[in-house]
């Protein structure tokens, strides 16, 4: 009778084990579930996701056979305006930035994003500033003749102007 | 035995509770939109632009024009650049508005006029002063 009692007692006590094992475990899954809450934050539109995301240098390959094209691209933010966040400007491969507004000011980024990861979605577009064009700028800014001299290549600028939505890293 | 039964109760009470706190944090992510803090004249701009768009659904349903901005705080809130009022320009815009405001309010009859007026009043000024958001102020035009 008292062998049984203790066989009982010793399931028991394996039972109890394994559920607080369980438990732990559970936590552990807890802990990072609250850590990713505190790294990631969406902006704009809620539903935003990361599927089908490009790369900027990507972006750029896209944009070199069409003027614009609706993308979610991943980058490291720049810089961000310190007056608001109402724009930001992010790294496309190294070489060029890319300016970000957002869509009908509807949410702007917090003034310490710079060197964060974003993704962001909306429709990115290229424009190309030609050599004359450049010089015209300079011209009406009271710029030197050397200055204006010193302009002998197009600027290509990349933006989005009205990005729907970010998550930041 | 006693005391077996109350760990193996505990166990599961606490797995159940983890189990739970686990889902709620989950479903508590927020997306925030505004994350600086703002000032009062981006706060009452704000206000203003959620004022307009229901000016402009009253207008266009042909119903009663009713603001709720009080437009007399636009010549005391604290701006986010706190030079802004120096030169004037914002003083000169700001009355200029308030006319367009209170001209939009008089009027009878078809308002669509006088409330596109208004508008235009509001891009002027950004255009001088602040202009990131123009693009949202156009969409409030009636067309």
């Amino acid at each position: 009778m008292a062998l049984k009692k203790h066989k009982k007692m010793k399931k028991i006590v394996v039972l109890s084990t394994v559920l607080f094992v369980m438990s732990c475990t559970n936590s552990q899954k807890t802990e990072k579930v609250i850590a990713q809450e505190v790294i990631i934050q969406k902006f704009g539109d809620k539903n935003i996701n990361e599927e089908g995301v490009i790369t900027g240098k990507e972006l750029m390959t896209l944009l070199e056979t069409q003027d614009s094209v609706q993308v979610k691209v991943i980058t490291t933010i720049s810089d961000v305006c310190q007056k608001k966040g109402c724009w930001m400007e992010v790294d496309l491969d190294g070489n060029n930035q890319m300016l970000v507004r957002f869509l009908d000011y509807g949410f702007f980024m917090p003034l310490d994003a710079s060197g964060s990861t974003a993704i962001i979605e909306g429709v990115a577009k290229v424009d190309t500033l030609s050599v004359a064009w450049l010089k015209h700028q300079k011209e009406d800014a009271n710029a030197s003749q050397e200055e204006i001299d010193a302009v002998t290549e197009p600027e290509i600028s990349y933006s989005i102007e009205e990005a729907t939505g970010v998550i930041l890293k | 035995m006693r005391l077996s039964l109350k760990i193996l109760g505990g166990c599961i009470i606490t797995s159940f509770f983890l189990a739970c706190q686990n889902k709620a944090k989950e479903e508590s992510c927020e997306v925030i939109n505004f994350p600086n803090k703002d000032s009062e004249l981006a706060l009452l701009m704000r206000e203003l632009s959620e004022d307009t768009e229901n000016v402009k659904s009253q207008i266009q349903k042909g119903e009663t024009t009713v603001f709720f901005t009080k437009f007399e705080n636009l010549h005391t809130a604290i701006p986010t650049d706190t030079d802004v009022r120096e030169d004037g320009k914002y003083t000169a815009f700001t009355d200029v508005f308030i006319k367009s405001v209170e001209n939009l309010l008089l009027t009878e009859g078809d308002k669509i006029d006088a409330y596109n007026f208004m508008v235009k009043k509001c891009v002027d000024c950004h255009k001088q002063i602040c202009p990131g958001p123009i693009k949202r102020i156009r969409k409030l035009y009636i067309k």
